[in-house]
């Protein structure tokens, strides 16, 4: 009977392609809304990331996100690198700083502030794409990530074409030339302001408000410390807040999460997929099914039990359902490929896929579990009336 | 129980609605109808004949009475067991055809063995066999809506006869095909429709198809008020046009319960 309800449903072409247009547009906008919003969740905690070498970051208690600047001053890194299991503690001063590109344009760009003497903070080799982040050590020079130099920071020509912002170029900022020595990758920073990392020091000398304060101490833990305890003694020490690598990510994304309207916006956009595919789907399958209502009076006439009806029904709307979440899925993915490169973060990863099919799923069952009352409930006299 | 025919109707009685607006539909059906036979229902519309049958088939549920199919008593089956019982020993052919129009013809002919839980192979090579005998064998693939109306309803009695069922319903057979569609049609009945064992019920309005009749009801206002028995005769149909209804005087005339109010 499978083969008979797919050719059934397939066989009206008119409501199969509005069913499964209404499935595909909801999964659609479920998979692409729900990507997008991943992908800026996980903007928010990119800088974490991009340095896997810090174990634990310690940050005022008081601050509920990453991109919030709230002040340690040098005597609290004194405290911390006493604490036990401390093997490295370095500042990490992060903030916003307003630059001039050589095309006269300004640009306001996120500067990660590394430790003079160490460098930790910056990119690793590895994600050096060109330049060196020793070369950070000469005066006025600054790295900046690949994607913003080929975007914001691109330099219109005298030709009007614009052109990549490269190494040896340079940026203006309270009237101090900075030279681009290195080119890194990096996580797109949720402001979609370029970020850059220069030594903590020039960067206190470019922010005119700057004191000597920062916003982050990074912390390497010693051999055989326990991360757990290591930060409760940081907490302890300081009355600052230490929390693991992994932790933090989860700090700040539970803030972007619960705290603000950012979920809120793409909530309602899954929503409204979620609600017009059902209208969509759920109006047409009906009709699909009122359509036929002579056909499913004969069938029960000549003996079919409803439980089968249903299965018939159920064979429908889950085929319908695989076949648009298919498209949409598909469609999404497309968009993802069309937005690699631009600003826009689209992270596709199973779960969301396996939701978004669940999704259309329920959409496509409920439509056909509506429709099944009024096939259970179909007299099979109809089939004796004209 | 040895002389009980294939279908023993007794005091049937069936309503619609209630209080001012109910409608009698049957005023107690007395009816026998033996094996090999086929038996018309006539009548004018709202007379009760659709009812009628849809009693008989086990699709609608008589208020009073008793109804026996074969030995078995409808009105003690659940709905579970009528729609097996309707789905091993009954065959409809519809008025409108009612074939799925996204089937092809041979698929719409299997679907009575799928219901009855055979494989689609099997029922798909049961459906060749029996399009062959109606003279589709060359149309398996063809979609219905490619087919004439005398065609369709080929295919609507070669899905009906397939399972082989006890009981053949046929609803107006012949009312959308034209007279010599309705004569091939009722021909294709008679020749393989009608075998021992078998009960055939047509309601018709169609007086050209009396002639192929063995027994005639006639029912006014939920009765049955009249029948006559006819004497099939292979040579006179294709005497047309055919005569119109009517009992011939002097046939035997059993009168229903109802007639005697």
């Amino acid at each position: 009977m499978i083969r008979t309800a797919l050719t059934m449903l397939v066989g009206d072409r008119a409501k199969f392609l509005g069913i499964v247009f209404g499935l595909a547009f909801a999964s659609l906008l479920i998979t692409q809304q729900a990507a997008i919003f991943r992908g800026v969740m996980v903007l928010v905690y990119g800088h974490v990331t991009d340095t896997p070498q810090v174990d634990v970051w310690v940050s005022d208690p008081g601050m509920p996100d990453f991109d919030t600047n709230d002040m340690i001053n040098e005597r609290e890194l004194d405290v911390v690198r006493g604490v036990e299991g401390v093997r490295w503690a370095v500042p990490l001063n992060r903030r916003v700083l307003y630059t001039r590109k050589p095309d006269n344009e300004i640009s306001p760009i996120m500067v990660m502030g590394i430790d003079d003497g160490s460098l930790i903070g910056a990119p690793l080799p590895e994600a050096m794409v060109c330049g060196s982040v020793d070369d950070l050590r000469r005066p006025n020079t600054v790295i900046i990530d690949e994607h913003s130099a080929a975007t914001k920071l691109a330099v219109e020509g005298p030709d009007g074409v614009l052109k990549p912002m490269q190494v040896g170029d340079r940026l203006r900022a309270n009237g101090t030339d900075i030279e681009v020595v290195g080119i890194c990758r990096s996580t797109l920073a949720l402001m979609l302001y370029p970020t850059a990392y220069m030594l903590r020091s020039q960067c206190s000398q470019l922010d005119a408000s700057s004191d000597q304060s920062f916003n982050f101490i990074l912390v390497g833990l010693a051999g055989g410390a326990d991360p757990a305890a290591t930060c409760a003694r940081i907490d302890a020490a300081t009355g600052l807040s230490a929390r693991t690598s992994a932790d933090f990510c989860r700090h700040v994304y539970d803030f972007f999460l619960y705290k603000t309207g950012i979920p809120a916006n793409f909530g309602i956009a899954v929503l409204l997929g979620f609600v017009v595919g059902a209208a969509i789907a759920g109006q047409t399958f009906s009709q699909f099914v009122s359509d036929n209502r002579r056909t499913f009076a004969s069938l029960k006439a000549m003996g079919m039990r409803n439980g089968r009806l249903a299965g018939i029904l159920l064979v429908q709307a889950v085929a319908s359902a695989l076949v648009g979440y298919g498209l949409g899925v598909g469609a999404a993915t497309l968009f993802g490929v069309a937005l690699a490169g631009t600003d826009l973060s689209f992270r596709l990863e199973p779960e969301l896929m396996a939701f978004s099919f669940v999704s259309v799923l329920v959409i496509s069952i409920g439509a056909a579990l509506v429709s099944l009352r009024s096939v259970v409930r179909l007299d099979p006299a109809l089939v004796f009336r004209s | 129980m040895a002389d009980e025919p294939p279908i023993r109707l007794r005091g049937v009685v069936k309503s619609f609605g209630s209080g001012s607006s109910e409608v009698h539909a049957l005023r107690g059906i007395n009816l026998d109808i033996s094996a090999g036979e086929l038996f018309m229902l006539v009548g004018p519309s709202g007379c009760g004949k659709t009812t009628l049958i849809s009693v008989v088939a086990g699709i609608l549920r008589h208020d009073q009475g008793e109804v026996r199919l074969f030995g078995e008593d409808l009105s003690r089956m659940s709905d579970r067991c009528k729609s097996d019982f309707r789905a091993r020993h009954v065959g409809f052919v519809f008025q409108q055809f009612n074939l799925v129009p996204t089937l092809n013809v041979q698929e719409n002919v299997a679907i009575t063995l799928q219901i009855g839980g055979q494989s689609r192979r099997r029922a798909m090579d049961r459906a060749a066999e029996t399009l062959d005998q109606v003279g589709l064998g060359d149309r398996l693939g063809a979609m219905p809506s490619a087919l004439s109306g005398g065609q369709q309803q080929r295919v609507a009695i070669a899905r009906s006869i397939i399972h082989d069922p006890s009981i053949l319903v046929c609803d107006e057979p012949t009312s959308a095909l034209d007279h010599e569609k309705g004569r091939q049609v009722m021909e294709l009945l008679r020749a393989i429709a009608i075998r021992p064992g078998r009960a055939l019920i047509i309601v018709t309005h169609d007086n050209r198809t009396y002639k192929f009749s063995d027994r005639i009801a006639t029912m006014e206002d939920g009765y049955i008020v009249r029948f006559v028995r006819r004497r099939f005769d292979p040579e006179s149909v294709d005497d047309a046009p055919a005569q119109p209804a009517g009992p011939p005087a002097g046939m035997a005339a059993i009168t229903a319960l109802a007639a005697a109010h």
